[in-house]
């Protein structure tokens, strides 16, 4: 059995913190709807969301033989995290401003599809409706982390195929 | 009764025989690349803005109606 759980370091803690405000900026800055000055967080649910996936990657590494977390599993965690404890928020009377975790969290996604799966946005790809039918299922369908990994992983296993055909 | 049939209908020989038999049934995906995640996704959401701010637009701005 592996050692006792460690929790992360400052120094650990700070440098999910500047890669998430930095996919924040992205994020705002694709956006017309979301100036990145107008975003408010909850620093202590973000904090949440970075310790609770930085735990679950340990609990994979106890249970499932030392195993490290897939970037398809991590990102799945963020973006569950995201949409549950919906530490982003902006005032706004525009529908969309409701929606903003939901969006992030798609950019997550995305983000994740453009580094190991980049064709995502061709016609066979990702398209219009199955990003609204995302956005729909984050926001009002009942997913738990293991669907959210379910969502992401078909994509793992293109990319593992397309670097080995044999796969 | 069969007083062998000690627990849910078993004898202790047959739930210890239970024991011995399991397997640890677990997935084996790993990470693919040894930088971070989210260092990962920074790059490739830099990557997104430059090539496919337009995609970016649609998805976040014209699919709430």
């Amino acid at each position: 059995m592996s050692e006792k759980y460690k929790w992360m370091t400052e120094q650990e803690f700070m440098k999910e913190v500047r890669d998430l405000d930095k996919l924040l900026h992205d994020f705002c800055d694709s956006s017309d709807l979301y100036p990145y000055e107008s975003v408010k967080t909850n620093i202590n649910a973000l904090r949440d969301i970075i310790v609770r996936v930085h735990k679950r990657k340990h609990y994979f590494k106890v249970f499932h033989n030392e195993m490290i977390t897939s970037e398809y599993k991590e990102t799945a965690l963020y973006c569950y995290w995201f949409i549950k404890l919906r530490p982003l928020w902006i005032d706004s009377i525009d529908v969309s401003a409701e929606r903003i975790n939901e969006k992030f969290a798609l950019h997550l996604y995305v983000s994740l599809l453009k580094k190991y799966n980049e064709d995502f946005s061709d016609e066979d790809g990702i398209n219009k409706l199955h990003i609204r039918e995302l956005l729909y299922s984050f926001r009002f369908r009942d997913i738990t982390k293991e669907s959210m990994i379910l969502m992401l992983e078909p994509y793992y296993y293109e990319h593992l195929k397309k670097k080995d055909v044999m796969f | 009764m069969d007083e062998r049939k000690q627990y849910f209908g078993y004898d202790e020989e047959q739930i210890r025989e239970a024991f011995r038999n399991s397997k640890d049934q677990v997935d084996i995906n790993s990470k693919i690349d040894d930088a971070s995640t989210l260092s990962q996704l920074v790059e490739s959401s830099d990557r997104l803005l430059k090539e496919n701010k337009d995609f970016l637009h649609m998805i976040y701005n014209d699919l709430d109606e």
